[in-house]
């Protein structure tokens, strides 16, 4: 819990004005028409004497309550569901939502859900242990964050916390976004994050999945190291998503892949290179479309086949993933519906994933 | 990631050092870092490639003073210099 500190980062502006803003405008820029993620909806207040009695992601008890006072905290100053995760997910790295009376070794005067550090910018030491003054503290400084809204969300929390590793609190998200979708009251209903989105528009269906298989057409692999999405009847141009973050690396034959900051590499198979919209060596965000479905290579029809393959993999919940050649594959794949798992999500849920 | 574990500089001087080797999301992501936060003060032997790599993007693992981080680098095409994308301590 909270091996990082939380060091006030208000009064550390070291970037020069027109740098920020063209970063800014290239953040705008990537986040364009054709981007996949969603609204995550409104902030809706919780009743604190209401949370769940059984643990929710891990989290049960004075943990969920914290969590609902920092949800309630961010209604208050009238932010979305976005912020309540952004907060829920500090807290968690902070001090796994705990009103922690101690602090740490990056910051040994750190108290409260946030770690918030005895230097005056976050009130005295009752309003750092109290949940709602510290949350409100918390969301008043993202408020301040220009254009928070489309930062990634660990760097949100990190422009705010002023962690040593701007990423750490991505690791919490998942959690933060389940635990605060069903204290929200209307069933896990996860946001897609900045960092996992599903590589096709909504309603589309799963046509093979991951592991052995019969004979399909000449030059299909009997063991399927990915999944078969498309949507019925009209499979063929359909956007593609970029699932996660990524440089591509490869577009060749019938392949697109894209290598994740966390070294994994996402392949998107049987697109037309002409309807191809990235090229090799540029970096792509999740949720920026890359192509359209199509029937390229080895396929009896419009369909794509997502892969995930793990080799140099640096995120610990991919690595625990079994991997293809473990049961008999290829080598270095994983499923990709567990890997939607790993991060809270599902690749095909029931009630709008048929398969067939 | 010498000019990344320099905890004893002001903000100022490591950022203006920092942001030449930073690719553009590096850029948005590492501003308001404080370097006096950083654990690792210091690069203590010979960095390895892990596996995966390609000619435009790749993780070197560099061993610290405070244990391996994991450098992910990336290039716009083969002649372009690599930019640092992510510097994470290791993890699990």
């Amino acid at each position: 819990m909270a091996k990082q500190g939380g060091l006030a980062a208000a009064a550390i502006v070291v970037l020069p004005l027109f740098m920020v803003g063209t970063l800014v405008a290239g953040i705008l820029l990537i986040f364009g028409p054709a981007q996949q993620a969603g609204a995550c909806g409104p902030g809706v207040s919780v009743d604190v004497t209401q949370t769940p009695k059984a643990p929710v992601a891990g989290y049960s008890g004075d943990q969920l309550i914290d969590a609902a006072h920092i949800m309630n905290a961010a209604s208050a100053l009238g932010l979305d569901r976005a912020a309540q995760i952004v907060g829920v997910m500090t807290a968690m790295g902070e001090s796994g939502l705990h009103v922690l009376d101690h602090g740490d070794t990056a910051g040994p005067d750190s108290r409260g859900l946030f770690q918030q550090r005895d230097n005056g910018v976050w009130g005295s030491l009752s309003d750092r242990m109290d949940p709602t003054i510290s949350s409100t503290n918390f969301f008043t400084a993202l408020q301040r964050v220009n254009g928070w809204e489309a930062l990634a969300p660990t760097i949100a929390a990190h422009r705010v916390q002023g962690n040593a590793d701007p990423y750490y609190y991505e690791q919490f998200y998942a959690d933060s976004a389940t635990v605060v979708g069903t204290l929200a009251g209307k069933g896990v209903t996860v946001c897609q994050s900045g960092y996992l989105v599903f590589p096709l528009g909504p309603g589309y269906q799963m046509t093979s999945n991951y592991g052995p298989r019969g004979y399909i057409t000449e030059g299909a692999s009997l063991w399927h190291a990915g999944d078969d999405l498309q949507h019925y009847p009209n499979p063929c141009h359909d956007p593609v998503f970029a699932i996660t973050d990524g440089i591509v690396t490869v577009l060749a034959g019938y392949q697109l892949s894209i290598k994740s900051p966390d070294g994994y590499t996402v392949s998107y198979l049987h697109m037309y290179l002409g309807e191809v919209l990235v090229k090799v060596g540029e970096q792509v965000s999740a949720g920026q479309q890359v192509g359209a479905t199509g029937s390229n290579g080895p396929s009896t029809g419009c369909h794509l086949h997502l892969a995930i393959n793990v080799a140099g993999n640096t995120n610990p919940a991919i690595a625990n993933l079994p991997r293809s050649e473990a049961i008999g594959g290829p080598i270095g794949f994983v499923d990709p519906e567990q890997f939607y798992e790993a991060f809270g999500l599902t690749l095909c849920a029931p009630d709008s994933c048929r398969r067939t | 990631m010498r000019s990344f574990a320099q905890p004893q500089l002001s903000s100022d001087k490591w950022w203006a050092q920092m942001l030449p080797l930073l690719s553009q999301q590096a850029g948005v992501a590492y501003q308001s870092t404080d370097p006096s936060q950083i654990p690792a003060h210091q690069v203590t032997g010979t960095a390895i490639v892990l596996p995966g790599s390609t000619d435009v993007s790749l993780i070197v693992q560099v061993p610290t003073d405070v244990g391996p981080y994991n450098v992910t680098l990336i290039r716009a095409s083969a002649s372009a210099p690599w930019l640092a994308d992510r510097i994470r301590p290791a993890q699990g």
